[in-house]
Protein backbone atom coordinates (compact mmCIF):
# COMPACT_ATOMS: atom_id res chain seq x y z
CA UNK A 1 0.00 0.00 0.00
CA UNK A 2 2.90 2.32 0.82
CA UNK A 3 4.27 1.83 -2.68
CA UNK A 4 0.98 2.83 -4.28
CA UNK A 5 0.63 5.84 -2.00
CA UNK A 6 4.10 7.01 -2.95
CA UNK A 7 3.39 6.49 -6.64
CA UNK A 8 0.10 8.37 -6.35
CA UNK A 9 1.87 11.22 -4.54
CA UNK A 10 4.57 11.43 -7.21
CA UNK A 11 2.04 11.45 -10.03
CA UNK A 12 -0.02 14.11 -8.25
CA UNK A 13 3.04 16.27 -7.66
CA UNK A 14 4.20 15.86 -11.26
CA UNK A 15 0.76 16.56 -12.66
CA UNK A 16 0.15 19.59 -10.50
CA UNK A 17 3.36 21.39 -11.40
CA UNK A 18 2.67 24.32 -13.67
CA UNK A 19 5.27 26.47 -15.35
CA UNK A 20 5.24 30.09 -14.33
CA UNK A 21 5.32 32.93 -16.84
CA UNK A 22 6.10 36.48 -15.83
CA UNK A 23 3.44 38.56 -17.56
CA UNK A 24 4.43 41.81 -15.88
CA UNK A 25 5.23 44.75 -18.16
CA UNK A 26 8.94 45.54 -18.21
CA UNK A 27 11.63 47.10 -20.36
CA UNK A 28 13.47 43.92 -21.22
CA UNK A 29 10.90 41.16 -21.37
CA UNK A 30 11.84 37.71 -22.62
CA UNK A 31 9.06 35.22 -22.02
CA UNK A 32 7.97 32.15 -23.91
CA UNK A 33 4.76 30.19 -23.59
CA UNK A 34 2.47 28.17 -25.80
CA UNK A 35 -0.97 28.73 -27.22
CA UNK A 36 -2.59 25.31 -27.26
CA UNK A 37 -5.44 24.52 -29.57
CA UNK A 38 -6.45 20.93 -30.11
CA UNK A 39 -3.30 18.94 -30.80
CA UNK A 40 -1.25 21.98 -31.82
CA UNK A 41 1.07 23.64 -29.33
CA UNK A 42 2.06 26.94 -30.87
CA UNK A 43 5.02 28.76 -29.26
CA UNK A 44 4.75 32.46 -28.50
CA UNK A 45 7.78 34.51 -27.55
CA UNK A 46 7.35 38.00 -26.13
CA UNK A 47 10.50 40.11 -26.09
CA UNK A 48 11.48 43.73 -25.72
CA UNK A 49 10.04 46.74 -24.00
CA UNK A 50 6.56 45.66 -22.94
CA UNK A 51 6.53 48.55 -20.44
CA UNK A 52 5.84 50.78 -23.46
CA UNK A 53 2.37 49.16 -23.52
CA UNK A 54 2.78 48.75 -27.27
CA UNK A 55 2.97 45.23 -28.69
CA UNK A 56 3.88 44.31 -32.26
CA UNK A 57 2.56 40.89 -33.28
CA UNK A 58 4.77 39.38 -35.96
CA UNK A 59 2.65 37.23 -38.28
CA UNK A 60 5.11 35.24 -40.35
CA UNK A 61 4.97 34.16 -43.95
CA UNK A 62 4.54 30.80 -45.54
CA UNK A 63 2.15 29.29 -44.78
CA UNK A 64 4.51 27.02 -42.95
CA UNK A 65 7.21 29.62 -42.21
CA UNK A 66 8.64 30.51 -38.84
CA UNK A 67 8.73 33.62 -36.62
CA UNK A 68 10.70 33.05 -33.45
CA UNK A 69 14.14 33.02 -35.06
CA UNK A 70 13.50 34.16 -38.64
CA UNK A 71 12.12 37.55 -37.59
CA UNK A 72 14.28 37.85 -34.51
CA UNK A 73 17.81 39.18 -34.06
CA UNK A 74 19.04 42.28 -35.89
CA UNK A 75 15.90 42.88 -37.92
CA UNK A 76 13.74 43.57 -34.89
CA UNK A 77 16.40 44.75 -32.43
CA UNK A 78 15.42 48.42 -32.76
CA UNK A 79 11.73 47.59 -32.44
CA UNK A 80 12.37 45.59 -29.26
CA UNK A 81 14.15 48.55 -27.66
CA UNK A 82 10.97 50.59 -27.95
CA UNK A 83 8.12 48.09 -27.93
CA UNK A 84 7.16 44.59 -26.97
CA UNK A 85 7.48 42.24 -29.94
CA UNK A 86 5.44 39.05 -30.05
CA UNK A 87 6.78 36.20 -32.18
CA UNK A 88 4.19 33.53 -32.85
CA UNK A 89 4.82 30.32 -34.77
CA UNK A 90 1.53 29.46 -36.42
CA UNK A 91 0.08 25.98 -36.46
CA UNK A 92 1.92 23.60 -38.79
CA UNK A 93 4.85 25.98 -38.82
CA UNK A 94 8.21 26.56 -37.18
CA UNK A 95 8.49 25.26 -33.65
CA UNK A 96 4.83 24.37 -33.32
CA UNK A 97 4.55 20.86 -31.96
CA UNK A 98 1.82 18.30 -32.36
CA UNK A 99 -0.16 16.95 -35.23
CA UNK A 100 -2.62 18.57 -37.54
CA UNK A 101 -5.92 18.39 -35.74
CA UNK A 102 -8.37 19.21 -38.46
CA UNK A 103 -8.42 20.19 -42.09
CA UNK A 104 -6.56 23.46 -42.42
CA UNK A 105 -8.11 26.57 -43.87
CA UNK A 106 -7.55 30.32 -43.62
CA UNK A 107 -10.34 30.49 -41.04
CA UNK A 108 -8.42 28.03 -38.80
CA UNK A 109 -5.49 30.43 -38.72
CA UNK A 110 -7.77 33.41 -38.13
CA UNK A 111 -9.29 31.60 -35.13
CA UNK A 112 -5.79 30.99 -33.79
CA UNK A 113 -4.90 34.66 -34.18
CA UNK A 114 -8.11 35.66 -32.38
CA UNK A 115 -7.16 33.35 -29.53
CA UNK A 116 -3.62 34.68 -29.40
CA UNK A 117 -4.80 38.29 -29.13
CA UNK A 118 -7.35 37.32 -26.50
CA UNK A 119 -4.62 35.55 -24.54
CA UNK A 120 -2.24 38.52 -24.78
CA UNK A 121 -4.92 40.95 -23.68
CA UNK A 122 -5.89 38.66 -20.86
CA UNK A 123 -2.34 38.26 -19.58
CA UNK A 124 -0.68 41.59 -20.40
CA UNK A 125 -3.67 43.87 -20.09
CA UNK A 126 -6.54 45.14 -22.17
CA UNK A 127 -5.29 48.71 -22.29
CA UNK A 128 -2.16 47.98 -24.32
CA UNK A 129 -1.89 48.83 -28.02
CA UNK A 130 -1.55 45.83 -30.31
CA UNK A 131 -0.19 46.23 -33.85
CA UNK A 132 -0.37 43.48 -36.48
CA UNK A 133 2.83 43.08 -38.52
CA UNK A 134 2.01 40.68 -41.33
CA UNK A 135 4.60 39.60 -43.85
CA UNK A 136 3.85 37.75 -47.11
CA UNK A 137 1.25 35.05 -46.27
CA UNK A 138 0.89 36.98 -43.01
CA UNK A 139 -0.83 39.64 -45.14
CA UNK A 140 -3.59 37.19 -46.03
CA UNK A 141 -3.93 36.16 -42.41
CA UNK A 142 -3.94 39.67 -40.94
CA UNK A 143 -6.35 41.04 -43.55
CA UNK A 144 -8.68 38.05 -43.01
CA UNK A 145 -8.54 38.75 -39.28
CA UNK A 146 -9.26 42.44 -39.67
CA UNK A 147 -12.28 42.03 -41.95
CA UNK A 148 -13.91 39.47 -39.63
CA UNK A 149 -16.56 40.68 -37.21
CA UNK A 150 -15.42 43.41 -34.83
CA UNK A 151 -11.82 42.22 -34.58
CA UNK A 152 -10.54 45.69 -35.50
CA UNK A 153 -11.43 46.97 -32.05
CA UNK A 154 -8.57 44.86 -30.67
CA UNK A 155 -5.98 46.36 -32.99
CA UNK A 156 -4.29 49.77 -32.95
CA UNK A 157 -2.74 49.48 -36.40
CA UNK A 158 -1.92 47.26 -39.35
CA UNK A 159 1.66 46.99 -40.61
CA UNK A 160 1.51 45.20 -43.94
CA UNK A 161 4.91 44.08 -45.28
CA UNK A 162 4.90 42.65 -48.80
CA UNK A 163 1.72 40.82 -47.85
CA UNK A 164 -0.73 39.13 -50.13
CA UNK A 165 -4.46 39.63 -49.68
CA UNK A 166 -5.57 38.53 -53.15
CA UNK A 167 -3.94 35.36 -54.51
CA UNK A 168 -5.28 35.43 -58.10
CA UNK A 169 -4.29 39.09 -58.47
CA UNK A 170 -0.87 38.26 -57.07
CA UNK A 171 -0.36 35.60 -59.74
CA UNK A 172 -1.13 38.19 -62.42
CA UNK A 173 1.24 40.74 -60.89
CA UNK A 174 4.06 38.22 -60.49
CA UNK A 175 3.68 36.95 -64.04
CA UNK A 176 3.74 40.48 -65.46
CA UNK A 177 6.72 41.56 -63.37
CA UNK A 178 8.84 38.55 -64.32
CA UNK A 179 7.90 39.09 -67.97
CA UNK A 180 8.67 42.82 -68.04
CA UNK A 181 11.87 42.87 -65.96
CA UNK A 182 13.02 39.57 -67.47
CA UNK A 183 12.72 41.03 -70.96
CA UNK A 184 14.87 44.02 -69.99
CA UNK A 185 17.46 41.81 -68.32
CA UNK A 186 17.67 39.50 -71.34
CA UNK A 187 18.09 42.50 -73.63
CA UNK A 188 21.03 43.56 -71.48
CA UNK A 189 22.39 40.02 -71.50
CA UNK A 190 22.25 39.59 -67.73
CA UNK A 191 21.51 35.98 -66.71
CA UNK A 192 19.73 35.64 -70.03
CA UNK A 193 19.32 31.86 -69.90
CA UNK A 194 17.71 31.90 -66.46
CA UNK A 195 15.36 34.72 -67.39
CA UNK A 196 14.40 33.08 -70.70
CA UNK A 197 13.10 29.98 -68.97
CA UNK A 198 10.98 32.08 -66.59
CA UNK A 199 9.78 34.56 -69.19
CA UNK A 200 8.74 31.73 -71.53
CA UNK A 201 6.79 30.12 -68.70
CA UNK A 202 5.06 33.40 -67.85
CA UNK A 203 4.11 34.17 -71.44
CA UNK A 204 2.48 30.76 -71.84
CA UNK A 205 0.74 30.89 -68.48
CA UNK A 206 -3.00 31.43 -68.63
CA UNK A 207 -4.52 32.99 -65.54
CA UNK A 208 -6.26 32.22 -63.26
CA UNK A 209 -4.27 29.05 -62.93
CA UNK A 210 -4.13 25.93 -60.81
CA UNK A 211 -2.12 25.14 -57.68
CA UNK A 212 0.80 23.56 -59.56
CA UNK A 213 1.38 26.51 -61.89
CA UNK A 214 0.80 29.00 -59.08
CA UNK A 215 3.46 27.24 -57.00
CA UNK A 216 5.86 27.20 -59.94
CA UNK A 217 5.26 30.92 -60.48
CA UNK A 218 6.02 31.51 -56.80
CA UNK A 219 9.25 29.52 -57.12
CA UNK A 220 10.28 31.57 -60.16
CA UNK A 221 9.48 34.78 -58.27
CA UNK A 222 11.99 33.89 -55.56
CA UNK A 223 14.52 32.91 -58.23
CA UNK A 224 13.99 36.23 -60.04
CA UNK A 225 14.78 38.09 -56.83
CA UNK A 226 18.07 36.25 -56.48
CA UNK A 227 18.96 37.22 -60.05
CA UNK A 228 18.46 40.88 -59.11
CA UNK A 229 20.77 40.64 -56.11
CA UNK A 230 23.02 43.41 -57.41
CA UNK A 231 20.10 45.83 -57.03
CA UNK A 232 19.05 44.60 -53.60
CA UNK A 233 20.76 45.57 -50.35
CA UNK A 234 21.35 43.12 -47.52
CA UNK A 235 21.78 44.89 -44.20
CA UNK A 236 20.85 42.01 -41.91
CA UNK A 237 21.66 38.35 -42.24
CA UNK A 238 19.66 35.38 -41.20
CA UNK A 239 20.42 34.58 -37.57
CA UNK A 240 21.54 30.96 -37.87
CA UNK A 241 23.01 31.12 -34.39
CA UNK A 242 19.56 31.48 -32.90
CA UNK A 243 18.31 28.23 -34.36
CA UNK A 244 18.47 24.97 -32.51
CA UNK A 245 18.49 21.68 -34.39
CA UNK A 246 15.02 20.96 -33.03
CA UNK A 247 13.85 24.24 -34.52
CA UNK A 248 15.43 23.38 -37.87
CA UNK A 249 13.97 19.86 -37.90
CA UNK A 250 10.53 21.04 -36.92
CA UNK A 251 10.54 23.92 -39.43
CA UNK A 252 11.84 21.60 -42.14
CA UNK A 253 9.09 19.07 -41.41
CA UNK A 254 6.36 21.69 -41.48
CA UNK A 255 7.52 23.47 -44.62
CA UNK A 256 8.35 20.27 -46.51
CA UNK A 257 5.11 18.47 -45.79
CA UNK A 258 2.86 21.53 -45.83
CA UNK A 259 1.81 20.38 -49.30
CA UNK A 260 -0.08 17.53 -47.63
CA UNK A 261 -2.58 20.22 -46.64
CA UNK A 262 -3.73 20.53 -50.23
CA UNK A 263 -7.06 21.79 -48.94
CA UNK A 264 -5.41 24.95 -47.63
CA UNK A 265 -3.43 25.61 -50.80
CA UNK A 266 -6.40 24.92 -53.05
CA UNK A 267 -8.31 27.47 -51.00
CA UNK A 268 -5.47 29.97 -51.26
CA UNK A 269 -5.16 29.88 -55.05
CA UNK A 270 -8.60 31.48 -55.30
CA UNK A 271 -8.57 33.43 -52.02
CA UNK A 272 -9.17 37.15 -52.19
CA UNK A 273 -9.92 39.77 -49.54
CA UNK A 274 -9.83 42.72 -51.97
CA UNK A 275 -13.56 43.51 -51.96
CA UNK A 276 -13.70 43.42 -48.17
CA UNK A 277 -10.58 45.48 -47.47
CA UNK A 278 -12.87 48.52 -47.51
CA UNK A 279 -14.08 47.38 -44.09
CA UNK A 280 -10.65 48.13 -42.64
CA UNK A 281 -10.60 51.43 -40.79
CA UNK A 282 -7.64 50.96 -38.42
CA UNK A 283 -4.51 52.99 -39.22
CA UNK A 284 -2.45 51.10 -41.79
CA UNK A 285 1.01 51.27 -43.27
CA UNK A 286 2.07 49.36 -46.37
CA UNK A 287 5.77 48.61 -46.69
CA UNK A 288 7.05 47.08 -49.92
CA UNK A 289 10.29 46.15 -51.61
CA UNK A 290 10.72 47.52 -55.11
CA UNK A 291 12.12 44.25 -56.38
CA UNK A 292 9.55 42.01 -54.77
CA UNK A 293 8.56 39.51 -57.44
CA UNK A 294 6.80 37.26 -54.92
CA UNK A 295 4.18 39.83 -53.94
CA UNK A 296 4.71 42.76 -56.31
CA UNK A 297 3.90 46.37 -55.49
CA UNK A 298 0.58 46.22 -57.32
CA UNK A 299 -0.72 44.43 -54.25
CA UNK A 300 0.27 47.41 -52.12
CA UNK A 301 -1.54 49.77 -54.49
CA UNK A 302 -4.68 47.62 -54.37
CA UNK A 303 -4.65 47.55 -50.56
CA UNK A 304 -3.75 51.22 -50.08
CA UNK A 305 -6.60 52.50 -52.25
CA UNK A 306 -9.17 50.02 -50.94
CA UNK A 307 -8.82 50.29 -47.16
CA UNK A 308 -10.78 53.03 -45.40
CA UNK A 309 -8.19 53.53 -42.70
CA UNK A 310 -8.38 56.69 -40.65
CA UNK A 311 -4.69 57.09 -41.35
CA UNK A 312 -2.65 55.29 -44.00
CA UNK A 313 0.83 55.35 -45.48
CA UNK A 314 2.56 53.43 -48.25
CA UNK A 315 6.33 53.14 -48.65
CA UNK A 316 8.48 51.49 -51.26
CA UNK A 317 12.02 50.47 -50.34
CA UNK A 318 14.19 51.06 -53.38
CA UNK A 319 16.86 48.47 -52.64
CA UNK A 320 14.64 45.73 -51.27
CA UNK A 321 13.00 42.55 -52.42
CA UNK A 322 10.36 40.45 -50.69
CA UNK A 323 11.78 41.07 -47.21
CA UNK A 324 12.73 44.73 -46.79
CA UNK A 325 13.30 44.20 -43.06
CA UNK A 326 16.42 42.21 -44.05
CA UNK A 327 17.36 44.34 -47.06
CA UNK A 328 17.09 47.85 -45.59
CA UNK A 329 16.73 47.10 -41.92
CA UNK A 330 17.52 50.55 -40.54
CA UNK A 331 15.18 52.62 -42.68
CA UNK A 332 12.52 49.91 -42.50
CA UNK A 333 12.46 49.95 -38.71
CA UNK A 334 12.49 53.76 -38.66
CA UNK A 335 9.40 53.74 -40.87
CA UNK A 336 7.63 51.25 -38.60
CA UNK A 337 8.53 53.28 -35.49
CA UNK A 338 7.38 56.56 -37.09
CA UNK A 339 4.05 54.98 -38.00
CA UNK A 340 3.49 53.57 -34.51
CA UNK A 341 4.40 56.85 -32.84
CA UNK A 342 1.92 58.70 -35.07
CA UNK A 343 -1.04 56.45 -34.36
CA UNK A 344 -0.50 54.89 -30.93
CA UNK B 1 -5.45 4.83 -32.43
CA UNK B 2 -4.02 3.22 -35.55
CA UNK B 3 -0.57 4.28 -34.40
CA UNK B 4 -0.96 2.32 -31.18
CA UNK B 5 -2.20 -0.75 -33.05
CA UNK B 6 0.82 -0.54 -35.31
CA UNK B 7 3.23 -0.24 -32.40
CA UNK B 8 1.50 -3.02 -30.50
CA UNK B 9 1.80 -5.29 -33.54
CA UNK B 10 5.50 -4.42 -33.75
CA UNK B 11 6.03 -5.50 -30.15
CA UNK B 12 4.23 -8.74 -30.89
CA UNK B 13 6.39 -9.23 -33.94
CA UNK B 14 9.73 -8.80 -32.20
CA UNK B 15 8.66 -10.99 -29.33
CA UNK B 16 7.41 -13.53 -31.84
CA UNK B 17 10.79 -13.61 -33.54
CA UNK B 18 12.45 -14.15 -30.19
CA UNK B 19 10.09 -16.94 -29.13
CA UNK B 20 10.35 -18.72 -32.43
CA UNK B 21 14.10 -18.86 -32.18
CA UNK B 22 13.92 -20.38 -28.74
CA UNK B 23 11.72 -23.17 -30.00
CA UNK B 24 13.45 -23.95 -33.26
CA UNK B 25 17.00 -23.90 -32.04
CA UNK B 26 18.81 -26.82 -33.53
CA UNK B 27 22.31 -26.32 -32.35
CA UNK B 28 23.07 -25.24 -28.84
CA UNK B 29 26.42 -24.22 -27.54
CA UNK B 30 27.25 -23.67 -23.92
CA UNK B 31 29.98 -21.17 -24.54
CA UNK B 32 29.85 -19.06 -21.41
CA UNK B 33 30.99 -15.94 -23.18
CA UNK B 34 27.52 -15.32 -24.52
CA UNK B 35 24.68 -14.07 -22.43
CA UNK B 36 21.24 -13.41 -23.75
CA UNK B 37 20.21 -10.49 -21.57
CA UNK B 38 22.10 -7.28 -20.99
CA UNK B 39 21.42 -3.82 -19.70
CA UNK B 40 22.88 -0.72 -21.22
CA UNK B 41 23.20 2.96 -20.64
CA UNK B 42 23.70 5.35 -23.52
CA UNK B 43 24.34 8.98 -23.97
CA UNK B 44 21.77 9.72 -26.60
CA UNK B 45 21.58 12.89 -28.58
CA UNK B 46 18.59 13.81 -30.69
CA UNK B 47 19.29 16.89 -32.74
CA UNK B 48 22.08 17.73 -30.28
CA UNK B 49 19.69 17.50 -27.33
CA UNK B 50 21.32 15.28 -24.84
CA UNK B 51 19.60 12.43 -23.12
CA UNK B 52 19.96 9.03 -21.61
CA UNK B 53 18.88 5.69 -22.98
CA UNK B 54 18.38 2.68 -20.77
CA UNK B 55 18.02 -0.57 -22.59
CA UNK B 56 17.61 -4.25 -22.06
CA UNK B 57 19.12 -6.34 -24.79
CA UNK B 58 18.12 -9.89 -25.58
CA UNK B 59 20.33 -11.85 -27.89
CA UNK B 60 18.33 -14.52 -29.60
CA UNK B 61 20.65 -15.83 -32.25
CA UNK B 62 24.38 -16.12 -32.72
CA UNK B 63 25.88 -17.55 -35.86
CA UNK B 64 29.56 -18.34 -35.90
CA UNK B 65 31.25 -18.35 -39.27
CA UNK B 66 34.65 -19.99 -39.46
CA UNK B 67 36.53 -19.46 -42.65
CA UNK B 68 39.60 -21.51 -43.26
CA UNK B 69 42.13 -20.26 -45.70
CA UNK B 70 44.71 -22.09 -47.72
CA UNK B 71 47.53 -20.92 -45.45
CA UNK B 72 45.87 -22.71 -42.52
CA UNK B 73 44.84 -19.44 -40.92
CA UNK B 74 41.18 -19.27 -40.14
CA UNK B 75 38.96 -16.30 -39.52
CA UNK B 76 35.99 -16.31 -37.22
CA UNK B 77 33.08 -13.93 -37.39
CA UNK B 78 29.94 -13.89 -35.31
CA UNK B 79 26.58 -12.77 -36.56
CA UNK B 80 24.45 -11.71 -33.62
CA UNK B 81 20.74 -10.90 -33.80
CA UNK B 82 19.23 -9.14 -30.86
CA UNK B 83 16.28 -7.20 -29.57
CA UNK B 84 16.58 -4.04 -27.52
CA UNK B 85 13.87 -2.73 -25.27
CA UNK B 86 14.56 0.93 -24.67
CA UNK B 87 13.59 3.72 -22.38
CA UNK B 88 14.85 7.01 -23.68
CA UNK B 89 14.92 10.46 -22.12
CA UNK B 90 15.85 13.63 -23.97
CA UNK B 91 15.60 17.26 -23.04
CA UNK B 92 15.87 20.57 -24.84
CA UNK B 93 15.09 23.46 -22.54
CA UNK B 94 13.53 25.54 -25.33
CA UNK B 95 11.62 22.75 -27.04
CA UNK B 96 10.49 19.81 -24.97
CA UNK B 97 11.34 16.99 -22.63
CA UNK B 98 10.62 13.63 -24.16
CA UNK B 99 10.29 10.09 -22.90
CA UNK B 100 10.25 7.20 -25.33
CA UNK B 101 9.57 3.50 -25.02
CA UNK B 102 10.56 1.33 -27.91
CA UNK B 103 11.79 -1.96 -29.27
CA UNK B 104 14.69 -2.31 -31.68
CA UNK B 105 15.64 -5.27 -33.78
CA UNK B 106 19.33 -5.37 -34.52
CA UNK B 107 22.00 -7.28 -36.34
CA UNK B 108 25.61 -7.22 -35.30
CA UNK B 109 28.67 -8.59 -37.00
CA UNK B 110 31.52 -9.26 -34.53
CA UNK B 111 35.04 -10.11 -35.57
CA UNK B 112 37.33 -12.38 -33.64
CA UNK B 113 38.91 -9.55 -31.65
CA UNK B 114 35.53 -8.18 -30.70
CA UNK B 115 35.33 -5.29 -33.14
CA UNK B 116 31.79 -5.01 -34.34
CA UNK B 117 29.44 -3.25 -36.73
CA UNK B 118 25.72 -3.15 -36.18
CA UNK B 119 22.47 -2.07 -37.75
CA UNK B 120 19.36 -1.40 -35.71
CA UNK B 121 15.76 -0.63 -36.69
CA UNK B 122 13.14 0.21 -34.14
CA UNK B 123 9.69 1.44 -33.35
CA UNK B 124 8.24 3.03 -30.26
CA UNK B 125 6.14 5.72 -28.74
CA UNK B 126 7.29 9.13 -27.55
CA UNK B 127 5.59 11.35 -25.02
CA UNK B 128 6.77 14.94 -24.94
CA UNK B 129 6.27 17.56 -22.27
CA UNK B 130 6.62 21.19 -23.22
CA UNK B 131 9.20 23.05 -21.18
CA UNK B 132 7.10 26.22 -21.04
CA UNK B 133 3.57 26.96 -19.91
CA UNK B 134 0.69 26.36 -22.32
CA UNK B 135 -2.66 28.12 -22.37
CA UNK B 136 -5.94 27.35 -24.06
CA UNK B 137 -8.57 29.89 -24.96
CA UNK B 138 -12.08 28.46 -25.03
CA UNK B 139 -15.34 30.35 -24.68
CA UNK B 140 -13.50 33.55 -23.77
CA UNK B 141 -11.70 31.84 -20.93
CA UNK B 142 -7.97 31.35 -20.59
CA UNK B 143 -6.83 28.17 -18.90
CA UNK B 144 -3.33 26.96 -18.20
CA UNK B 145 -2.81 23.31 -19.08
CA UNK B 146 -1.04 20.93 -16.75
CA UNK B 147 1.76 18.94 -18.31
CA UNK B 148 1.16 20.03 -21.89
CA UNK B 149 2.73 17.87 -24.53
CA UNK B 150 2.12 15.45 -27.34
CA UNK B 151 2.17 11.74 -27.98
CA UNK B 152 3.86 10.46 -31.11
CA UNK B 153 4.94 7.22 -32.66
CA UNK B 154 8.61 7.02 -33.55
CA UNK B 155 10.69 4.91 -35.88
CA UNK B 156 14.43 4.80 -36.22
CA UNK B 157 17.23 3.25 -38.17
CA UNK B 158 20.77 3.45 -36.84
CA UNK B 159 24.13 2.06 -37.85
CA UNK B 160 27.14 1.90 -35.62
CA UNK B 161 30.37 0.33 -34.55
CA UNK B 162 32.01 -0.65 -31.30
CA UNK B 163 33.73 -3.44 -29.47
CA UNK B 164 32.38 -6.43 -27.61
CA UNK B 165 34.85 -7.59 -24.98
CA UNK B 166 32.93 -10.74 -24.17
CA UNK B 167 34.28 -12.34 -27.32
CA UNK B 168 37.93 -11.94 -26.40
CA UNK B 169 38.44 -11.24 -22.75
CA UNK B 170 35.32 -12.75 -21.26
CA UNK B 171 34.41 -9.33 -19.95
CA UNK B 172 30.64 -9.05 -20.30
CA UNK B 173 30.84 -5.55 -21.65
CA UNK B 174 30.53 -3.81 -24.96
CA UNK B 175 30.53 -0.23 -26.15
CA UNK B 176 29.01 1.21 -29.25
CA UNK B 177 28.60 4.45 -31.17
CA UNK B 178 25.59 4.67 -33.42
CA UNK B 179 24.21 7.33 -35.71
CA UNK B 180 21.04 7.32 -37.69
CA UNK B 181 17.73 8.83 -38.57
CA UNK B 182 14.54 8.99 -36.57
CA UNK B 183 11.05 10.12 -37.42
CA UNK B 184 8.21 11.24 -35.21
CA UNK B 185 4.70 10.68 -36.51
CA UNK B 186 2.21 12.14 -36.92
CA UNK B 187 3.88 15.53 -36.71
CA UNK B 188 2.34 18.61 -38.30
CA UNK B 189 0.90 17.45 -41.58
CA UNK B 190 2.93 14.24 -41.75
CA UNK B 191 6.20 13.40 -39.96
CA UNK B 192 9.27 15.04 -38.46
CA UNK B 193 12.57 13.51 -39.52
CA UNK B 194 15.65 14.15 -37.40
CA UNK B 195 18.96 12.53 -36.69
CA UNK B 196 20.27 10.94 -33.56
CA UNK B 197 23.54 9.74 -32.09
CA UNK B 198 23.95 7.15 -29.42
CA UNK B 199 27.09 6.32 -27.47
CA UNK B 200 26.67 3.59 -24.97
CA UNK B 201 27.93 0.71 -22.97
CA UNK B 202 26.11 -2.56 -22.43
CA UNK B 203 26.77 -4.87 -19.55
CA UNK B 204 25.51 -8.42 -19.72
CA UNK B 205 24.09 -9.40 -16.41
CA UNK B 206 22.40 -12.72 -16.80
CA UNK B 207 23.90 -15.95 -18.00
CA UNK B 208 21.46 -18.11 -19.87
CA UNK B 209 23.49 -19.27 -22.83
CA UNK B 210 21.19 -22.21 -23.48
CA UNK B 211 18.43 -19.82 -24.48
CA UNK B 212 20.38 -18.66 -27.50
CA UNK B 213 20.29 -20.25 -30.87
CA UNK B 214 23.94 -20.85 -31.59
CA UNK B 215 25.07 -22.29 -34.87
CA UNK B 216 28.50 -22.84 -36.32
CA UNK B 217 28.99 -22.56 -40.01
CA UNK B 218 32.24 -23.26 -41.76
CA UNK B 219 33.52 -23.69 -45.24
CA UNK B 220 35.04 -27.14 -44.76
CA UNK B 221 32.35 -28.95 -46.72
Amino acid sequence: MKKYSLLFLLITLFASCKKEVDFSLKQNANEQFYLKDGRSNMPVKVQGNTASKVFILVIHGGPGGEAITTYNGDITAELKKRYGVVFWDQRNAGNTQGAKGEKLSVSTYVNDLEKLIFLLKNKYGDDNKYFLYGHSWGGMLTSSYLIKGDNQKNIAGWIEVDGVHNWPLNDVLTRNMIDSIGTIEMANNRNANDWKEMVDFCRKLKLPTDLINSSKLNKYAFKAETLMKDSIAQEAGFQFGNRSMANISSSFAHSTFMGFNSGLFNELTVATNSPQLAKITVPSVFLWGRYDFVVPQGMMVDAFYTVNSTYKEAWTFTYSGHSPMYNQTKVFNETVINFIEKVR
Amino acid sequence: MRTFHFIFCWFLFVNGVFAQNLITQDSVDTDKHYFPIAVGVSFNSNNFHSGIRLSVEKIHEINRHDKYRADSVYKTKYGVKFINYNFLYNRDKDFNTSFSLGADYGMRRVKKKGRMKELVVGLGITKTFLTKAAFTVENNQVKQKSLPGNLYGNANIMAGFGKDYSFTKSIPLKWHIRAGANILFPYGSFIMPYFAMDMGIVYRIKAKPFAVKYTIKDNLN
